[in-house]
């Protein structure tokens, strides 16, 4: 199973475990779900579930530790004449300790299985010659193990849980099975939402029976997701592949194209998996958190950053951002930097710091190659210089008697914001930092419509009904988005309406899937990016 | 109370702080602005603000933020 | 009256089904090829062309991957044997697809014999593969979807026919020669190789279908050096033996074809070219011909188009 719309999924993997789930009194149900997750995981990794089940035992291990350590302290703090800060400072360490076994271990792992040969590469101009002194021969041949599926999102989960627990906004899970549920659920596993403990793993486990309007809604959410994926993304993917591939034989123009198709291809494909992994949720009565809320309506770069892969920007930002921003010598960084630049300048010239570790995270989280530590880069200017610009364009706006409320000056906020996001998504797809520059680079220098103009355009991977398609669905989806964002969920009117009218929606969309669907022969089926990680 | 909202309309005047309570849910606050908030808090009110506290609940609205100042006020760190 | 929830839910599933499938043939019919040719948006025309021979003019059918269309000449075995024959071989044929091809070809023939070309037992497919092809062969427009970019008046209006055939039966001439290196080819062994169950299954059904209509199913390894093994050949032969179905090994035994490497394959020992592919061809036919299912038509008024399909082969040949 490479993927979650594979018609083994849809149609014998999902509809069994739903049966299986029903069948099952209320209390056993979240077993089915953890087993059928350790299936899903078996049939994709088979026996790197070990390195799950590691994960797993380890982060079960050291939040138990961590609940102890807490008892034991608040046993300790009642007894008669006690020293309460020395209590306090020693519970403290024990606890940092242990938070730190548990994410050493888990972390290693991550970083042995994604990031090794990187840092091999890295450091192999380095490190061979000093070591050769040494006697010792630092191997050349690249190390790739290959991942156990969803490590980078079970492992960011299974963080969360650890330092949630630490900071003591959750109690740890004393059933090992359930804490691995949460770390293993199949519609997550692939390619997330990064869930937490607090807010996800209570509905996992209730075992709310399956509705009809359940079915229905996650039904119909699901099969928007394939018709956005199955349409649009897979059309799109050819072009983008060739002109990725061999972008030195293209022209400016025809490269911004395939960045512009790519983000739709993107977004399309991520997206969509992430209607199946929400209508999954819904089925099972879990309410997962959305990771996209039209993030093409985005009028500033780190507005887009809160509408897209949402949960991975608030992992950064609980877990990287503030504990850094907060921590006591960037604090004493901020303290002078609001002396040297006043009072709204220094913390945000200070916070950069911080920053600008979450953006290289993001970065080098997406995959360990430089074109991801330069979107990383990328993004950290943009949002950082975004923020550090925004009261003189007040000001500016200000003396100049722009109104920026009004329509024209919303329209070339959105215009902008669509130039970063695509440029941004170009340094992302190219094949290796150098061809990220490259690519910048002939966009930027030798940027002509001629391609167009020739019908070169027509010949890499899409024809002119091809565009035409795209350019369709890519309207009714940002209509649908329009709707979304006002309030209007369509899966609810539909549902609401009589059964007439809603057959005809779901008949309609599925057929419209089937006719229009880049499937079979002569299309190229999308690697899925986010799987991989 | 009064002292917050000082600090808050110095940050971004255009809004309106005071009956609201979906200030971070809204991002009104986004994650720089609360961390400017912050350092201005803690030097306003002789307090250290920890990580664990920046939180939706606290920041969401001015009791919020002004019962979380006081918190920290009685922890003496 | 308000049907309760679960019932309602039940009918509004039932209707949307319904009004489903019945989109899924309509547009079926839209967008099936109007005739088998490429130029009508036919796919794996040559294979398909089996459609368009007289009905119950064919007395073996080939099925297989890209080892059956190179290795199998039905034109040459008409000229040697007398025997109809058609190649419904595809590149990279999954069983599936194997045994979708044998129905179509079974609703307008009645061979006495089908040859299996052996590498398809062992090509993986998944049971979504399974389950799409099966869903496909109901419903045409899942395989012909694409063809909303080239549909014309005649597509709403016009039924389907089948009236082309491919020149050479199905057979695909390979004119290259790139010597292979055989050591190591058929080296004695006796581990079985590995099939998957469903590959298995397959096969019963393939076995299943052919007896239904008449025909005896033979199972036949053409020579290569790429694709065949002693641990493939003796798993065949388990299977084989297991299903009661006649196999010829023609790498090995007494059935080996005497193959030069260095001349009659067309790219390195994965495929035989003509040269190889007469060799294979009149072997085949001698082990048809001793089977007593066929018969010669040889001379038989009705099949003169064999004899000009052979003139023009022949000609093909000399260039």
């Amino acid at each position: 199973m490479k993927s979650y719309f594979s018609l083994t999924v849809l149609a014998l993997f999902l509809p069994a475990t739903m049966l299986c789930y029903q069948l099952m009194p209320r209390r056993l149900r979240w077993l089915v779900l953890l087993a059928a997750s350790y299936i899903f995981f078996w049939s994709i990794s088979g026996k790197l579930l070990v390195f799950l089940l590691i994960s797993t035992g380890t982060i079960w291990l050291a939040g138990i530790g961590l609940d102890r350590l807490l008892r034991e302290r608040a046993s300790r703090l009642r007894a008669p004449g006690a020293n309460r800060r020395d209590i306090k400072r020693r519970y403290a360490r024990y606890m940092r300790f242990v938070l730190a076994a548990g994410l050493v271990v888990n972390l290693s792992m991550l970083f042995a299985f994604k990031y090794l040969s990187f840092a091999q590469r890295l450091l192999a101009p380095l490190a061979t010659p000093l070591l050769a002194h040494a006697g010792i021969t630092f191997p050349q041949e690249a190390v790739a193990l290959a991942a156990p599926i969803g490590i980078s999102f079970y492992t960011l989960q299974a963080v969360s849980y650890l330092i949630d627990v630490h900071r003591q906004s959750i109690s740890a899970d004393r059933n090992p099975a359930r804490l691995a549920l949460f770390l293993s659920f199949f519609p997550l596993i692939m390619e997330g939402p990064i869930c937490r403990y607090g807010d996800t793993a209570q509905a996992l486990w209730a075992g709310r029976p399956i509705t009809a309007e359940n079915i229905s809604r996650g039904g119909m959410r699901i099969l928007w997701g394939l018709a956005k994926k199955v349409i649009v993304a897979d059309r799109v993917n050819l072009l983008v592949k060739t002109v990725f591939e061999q972008y030195g034989s293209y022209d400016g123009g025809v490269i911004a194209l395939a960045a512009v198709l790519y983000t739709v291809q993107l977004y399309c494909d991520f997206s969509g998996t992430m209607d199946f992994v929400m209508g999954c949720g819904r089925i099972f009565g879990v309410t997962l958190p959305e990771n996209f809320k039209q993030p093409y309506l985005s009028r500033t770069a780190s507005e887009f950053w809160q509408r897209w892969h949402i949960t991975l920007g608030t992992w950064f930002r609980d877990y990287v951002f503030y504990p850094l921003s907060l921590s006591k010598p960037v604090k004493r960084l901020t303290s002078a930097a609001r002396k040297a630049f006043g009072n709204r300048m220094g913390p945000l010239a200070a916070s950069g710091v911080a920053l600008l570790a979450v953006w290289l995270g993001n970065g080098l989280w997406h995959g360990a190659g430089g074109q991801y530590v330069l979107f990383g880069l990328f993004w950290f200017v943009a949002i950082w210089i975004g923020g550090l610009t925004e009261p003189f364009a007040q000001a500016l706006c200000e003396r100049l008697r722009i109104d920026r409320a009004s329509m024209p000056y919303r329209v070339l906020q959105h215009v902008r914001t669509l130039a970063i996001i695509f440029v941004g998504e170009l340094i992302f797809r190219a094949q290796g930092g150098s061809a990220a520059l490259g690519m910048l680079g002939k966009l930027l220098g030798g940027f002509t419509l001629e391609s167009f103009a020739n019908g070169t355009v027509l010949g890499l991977g899409m024809d002119a009904a091809d565009f035409v398609c795209v350019g369709i669905a890519v309207a009714v989806i940002v209509a649908v988005g329009i709707l979304r964002e006002r309030g209007v969920s369509l899966t609810t009117w539909f549902w609401s309406h009589n059964a007439v009218t809603w057959s005809a929606a779901v008949c309609a969309l599925a057929i419209i899937a089937v006719i229009f669907g880049a499937y079979g022969a002569g299309y190229v089926p999308v690697d899925p990016m986010y799987a991989s990680f | 109370m009064d002292a917050i909202l000082d600090i808050l309309n110095e940050l971004n005047p255009d809004v309106d702080y005071r009956d609201r309570t979906d200030l971070v849910d809204s991002r009104t606050l986004d994650s720089l602005t609360i961390i400017t908030l912050v350092s201005e808090l803690e030097d306003a009110f002789d307090i250290t603000i920890p990580a664990v506290e920046v939180v939706p609940a606290n920041f969401n609205s001015l009791e919020g933020m002004w019962k979380m100042v006081e918190r920290m006020r009685e922890s003496g760190l | 009256m308000r049907l309760p929830q679960p019932l309602r839910f039940v009918l509004r599933l039932c209707i949307a089904v319904a009004i489903f499938l019945g989109l899924l043939a309509i547009t079926s019919r839209i967008v099936m090829p109007k005739n088998n040719q490429d130029e009508f948006g036919q796919m794996d025309s040559a294979a398909n062309g089996i459609l368009g021979e007289p009905a119950d003019s064919i007395d073996v059918v080939f099925l297989g991957d890209s080892e059956s269309y190179t290795a199998f000449s039905p034109l040459q075995l008409w000229h040697e044997r007398g025997i109809t024959s058609y190649v419904c071989g595809t590149a990279g044929q999954p069983l599936p697809y194997t045994y979708s091809l044998l129905g179509k070809a079974l609703s307008k023939q009645s061979p006495n014999v089908v040859v299996l070309e052996t590498n398809c037992l062992f090509r993986d497919f998944t049971p979504g593969f399974a389950l799409l092809r099966a869903a496909q062969d109901a419903f045409p427009v899942l395989e012909y979807h694409n063809r909303w970019k080239s549909l014309r008046v005649e597509d709403l209006t016009t039924a389907p026919r089948t009236t082309w055939t491919h020149s050479l039966k199905g057979f695909s001439i390979k004119r290259d020669t790139v010597a292979a290196d055989a050591s190591g080819w058929m080296a004695p062994s006796d581990e079985l190789a590995d099939i998957p169950i469903l590959n298995r299954w397959y096969l019963e059904q393939i076995n299943r279908l052919c007896r239904e209509h008449g025909a005896t199913l033979v199972l036949v390894s053409t020579p290569s050096t790429v694709n065949w093994n002693t641990p493939r050949h003796n798993r065949v032969a388990q299977l084989a033996a297991d299903l009661d179905i006649a196999y010829y090994d023609l790498n090995t035994g007494s059935t080996r074809v005497d193959i030069d490497w260095t001349q009659d394959t067309c790219d390195g020992g994965d495929h035989l070219n003509i040269r190889g592919a007469q060799k294979v061809t009149t072997a085949m036919g001698s082990i048809l011909g001793e089977r007593s299912e066929l018969t010669s038509h040889a001379g038989d008024g009705a099949y003169v188009s064999w004899d000009e399909a052979y003139a023009v082969y022949a000609r093909q040949l000399e260039q």
